[in-house]
């Protein structure tokens, strides 16, 4: 306790004076702009900063103590040494509730105080998710200061966790909590009398993230390589790619990309279609939602909000009521509550037909609805059940609009006529995985649609279906006709798809596992192709050599020390190797 | 307390292909002062760390009160008293907290102890830790290491970078403190003239090998300094026994030789001295010549 307060009567004064600066940007910002509101980018440049302001505390206040005699004069106390870092980090932690979560509570508790802005549940609990930033890049910052400079830098990697993670909410704290113990536990591995090596048992705490930086490193190198590869002009992203590729297709007009399609169809319709594909305008579809919102997310995919220009209120979204509060925007004073209370989170989503001034279109996951500005009430007008509606467009006379499973054609007359659920006029399963689609073009026919769906988005990585494209009629009466199937080849050979997963087949899965942790649904999900043998193999044989080598490399332990690592290098490969290596270089070993 | 307070078989610590430490046995008694002195690079400071779990053995053992270097508990730390040359203390403490913080750390601490190393500096209770002079840390890091009841004391260079004055006051704060009396003490110092007033006990160490372990007196009649008068060119070094080092001065021959008696002066006279005279040797030159004999020279690392 005495060394804690120590420590805190150290960084008091500072502490203060960034928790002022920190709560005065905030207000100023909130003065400008709904923060609670902003968009994920918005987020992210807040987290990033918060993430640099902890790391940099922490690599500061344990510099002071990582030399040599400052070391020792910290460790050789009567104190365990656990204890002497609980202390510290507590007190680093401590300074971190002054400076980041304290003015975001502060801000909050002024909005949900003093003025109409939707102040949620949520919107606390950023307070509660900044700090968790802040104290994992803290804890990273400390063993960046602590650890040798071989492997300082790999708490990189547990903040990159955080940046990739899908997870949202509640489930994302619970990662954030995850991410910050673990590197707590890298500090706690190094913080000993003798740093050279860490403790016997939580190695494991530093060995995992050496070797997934390991792995990451040995990627970016494949990526440099890639590019000498463009720079000496043969890679096939370079000017006319591969014909018969994917890229060709991707890269292609809406028009060239439906004749390749049609091209060698042996349908009979083929020809006639490809005609008329020559003589029309092809609408392309494209996704205006990169991720679906959540209830409770804490960071929105974009601002949950419209104006209703006409009357002069913005309404805003609330997760706690599940419903839409508005304010005037001239002076902000509250206009009252919508009554209707929505089953997933709008978002605002263009416009419907037949739609007045002030109206607006909210999109929550299947649901269309209509928000009428004269009479201030929501209308469900289009009702896909379980599916994610992503996009929805006008083809000529009807509306067409788009979901995570099918494609649907609608008539613009009901949706000008009434305000009731519009039933669509047909359903067109997409003949794939949302997230492997790339594009998806269609013309519009005397009697239904042609459509031409191309799923390459992901042909380039191993977590992408094998490419193809499909051309299907959808006709009005609901009926479709399946014209062709083309399966296009790939413009990049396994050894190069498959990098992330014969490099280590281990760190890959683990990767992709922590990436989706705790995660809701994701529009990102693929049909994957099977791995071929080949990648098996080549893994196989790195694996194998990483065991031999981690055997050779420990030959003089005995096996208590030496199993654990050589069963590690089995199932991770080389990065594990690497890991191995650098951890037990220590100052005896270094030339 | 036990039979010896360090112990160290064999011990040796390697970085990259140099050995810091090479084989070093060395038993330390409990009680009194003692001195390691050595040139830089000898293994001092490396054996300090070994002896406070700071840095792993190559090979080897160590042992600090009994107890091995590897696994010393926060008990045994707080009978270890350490002081560095750079008295690392946290700056922006004002001295009274951190008097107030080792108290409380520590179980015996002893205020009498305390203030009587402090009493010997101007040092005001309200005054932060990066106020003091070099002297005034010094004297305060010694009142907070000996006001721990350490059984054993080790100072690292303690009086390094501080001026006659501050030096004095060090060593008088440290030999006239009860305090002291209670522990075994262990200074590093490249300063004999502090080793020749204070210490009880003289450890050589030489690239990290023990080269002697004696009295400071007994250290210093190993060694004598004969001067004589040669024409011409005296002996070969090679061909002198127990040479250590050698020097002309004004046109006589000085030869410094280890554990030589009189019969030294007929090896003298018959390689052509006119006259040859032992003088007496202060521990300063003893060490010196002791250390000299096997430093590295151009000719050498060629």
């Amino acid at each position: 306790m005495t060394l804690f307060r120590a420590e805190w009567s150290r960084m008091g004064t500072y502490a203060l004076l960034l928790a002022l600066a920190h709560l005065g940007g905030l207000i100023f910002l909130s003065r400008m702009v709904d923060l609670g509101q902003q968009n994920l980018a918005v987020h992210w440049s807040f987290g990033a900063t918060y993430a640099l302001v902890g790391g940099l505390l922490g690599f500061a206040q344990f510099a002071t103590y990582a030399r040599p005699n400052p070391w020792l004069s910290l460790i050789h106390r009567p104190r365990s040494e656990l204890a002497i870092a609980m202390a510290l980090l507590g007190a680093g932690w401590l300074v971190l509730v002054l400076i980041v979560p304290l003015p975001i509570a502060l801000t909050a508790l002024w909005q949900e105080t003093l003025t109409a802005r939707v102040v949620d549940t949520r919107h606390w609990l950023l307070a509660l998710a900044a700090w968790q930033i802040a104290a994992c890049a803290y804890c990273c910052g400390v063993f960046a200061a602590l650890a040798p400079r071989r492997f300082a830098a790999i708490g990189i990697v547990l903040l990159f966790w955080l940046i990739n993670a899908r997870a949202t909410g509640g489930s994302m704290l619970v990662v954030q909590c995850l991410v910050l113990t673990w590197s707590a536990w890298m500090v706690a591995a190094l913080f000993k009398a003798n740093r050279e090596r860490p403790r016997k048992l939580a190695v494991v705490a530093i060995a995992m993230p050496l070797a997934m930086a390991t792995y990451f490193a040995a990627l970016v190198a494949f990526a440099a390589v890639e590019l000498i590869w463009i720079a000496w002009g043969t890679h096939p992203n370079n000017g006319g790619p591969p014909p018969g590729g994917h890229n060709e297709v991707e890269k292609a007009t809406s028009q060239d990309r439906m004749l390749a399609a049609l091209a060698s169809s042996e349908h009979p319709d083929a020809p006639l279609l490809a005609e008329q594909v020559k003589l029309s305008a092809p609408v392309s579809i494209g996704s205006s939602l990169s991720r679906l919102p959540q209830w409770f997310e804490l960071a929105n995919v974009s601002p949950m909000e419209f104006d209703d220009e006409r009357s002069g209120v913005r309404y805003v979204f609330s997760h706690d009521d599940g419903r839409l509060h508005g304010y005037r925007i001239r002076d902000g004073a509250a206009v009252g509550t919508v009554p209707h209370q929505f089953q997933h989170p709008p978002l605002p989503f263009g416009r419907l037909p037949g739609m007045r001034d002030g109206d607006a279109a909210l999109v929550a996951r299947g649901r269309v609805y209509h928000f009428e500005s004269e009479s201030g009430q929501v209308s469900l007008r289009v009702d896909l059940g379980d599916e994610a509606l992503v996009s929805m467009a006008p083809v000529g006379e009807a509306y067409v609009a788009l979901s995570d499973r099918a494609l649907y054609v609608f008539d613009a007359r009901p949706f000008i006529a009434t305000l009731d659920v519009v039933a669509p006029r047909a359903r067109l399963p997409l003949p794939g995985k949302y997230g492997d689609l790339s594009n998806l073009d269609l013309i519009e026919l005397v009697d239904g649609h042609l459509l031409v769906a191309t799923f390459g988005r992901l042909a380039h990585d191993a977590l992408g279906a094998p490419p193809y494209q499909t051309a299907q009629v959808l006709r009005s009466d609901g009926t479709v006709d399946d014209i062709h199937r083309r399966a296009m080849s790939y413009d990049f050979g396994w050894l190069y798809r498959y990098q992330a997963v014969w490099l280590s087949p281990g760190l890959y899965t683990l990767r992709e596992r922590a990436k989706y942790l705790f995660a809701g649904p994701s529009l990102e999900s693929t049909a994957p192709a099977p791995v071929p043998h080949a990648v098996w193999a080549l893994a196989m044989v790195l694996g194998l050599l990483a065991v031999l080598l981690t055997l050779w490399r420990l030959h003089a332990n005995n096996g208590l020390r030496r199993w654990p690592w050589i069963v590690a290098s089995g199932l991770f490969g080389l990065p594990m190797l690497i890991a191995l290596w650098l951890i037990e270089l220590d100052s005896e070993t270094r030339p | 307390m036990s039979e010896v307070v360090i112990e160290t078989r064999h011990l040796s610590k390697r970085f990259g292909s140099k050995f810091a430490l090479d084989q070093l046995s060395l038993a330390i008694a409990p009680g009194r002062i003692h001195a390691l002195v050595g040139a830089n690079g000898a293994g001092k400071s490396t054996l300090f760390r070994i002896l406070l779990g700071f840095l792993s053995p190559t090979a080897g053992s160590a042992r600090v009160l009994g107890r091995d270097c590897s696994a010393l508990t926060p008990q045994d730390r707080a009978l270890v008293g350490y002081v560095n040359e750079e008295h690392t203390l946290p700056e922006w403490m004002r001295v009274s907290e951190l008097k107030a913080m080792r108290q409380h750390e520590y179980p015996s601490w002893n205020s009498r102890a305390f203030d009587e190393v402090i009493g010997h500096y101007q040092v005001l209770p309200g005054q932060r830790v990066r106020e003091l002079s070099r002297g005034e840390r010094a004297g305060f890091n010694l009142a907070l290491a000996l006001a721990q009841s350490p059984q054993l004391l080790i100072l690292d260079e303690p009086t390094l970078g501080l001026d006659v004055v501050a030096k004095r006051a060090f060593l008088e704060s440290l030999m006239y403190s009860n305090a002291t009396e209670r522990c075994t003490v262990i200074y590093c110092s490249h300063q004999m003239e502090e080793i020749e007033r204070i210490a009880d006990d003289l450890i050589v160490l030489e690239r990290g090998r023990l080269m002697s372990h004696s009295s400071p007196d007994d250290f210093c009649a190993r060694v004598s300094h004969w001067i004589c008068d040669i024409p011409f060119m005296g002996p070969e070094p090679a061909t002198i026994p127990g040479f250590l080092m050698r020097q002309k001065l004004d046109g006589l021959h000085h030869y410094f030789v280890l554990d030589q008696g009189p019969a030294f002066a007929e090896f003298l006279r018959a390689n052509g001295a006119r006259n040859a005279n032992c003088m007496p040797v202060s521990l300063d030159r003893a060490v010196n010549a002791f250390l000299a004999k096997n430093h590295a020279t151009p000719t050498q690392s060629r």
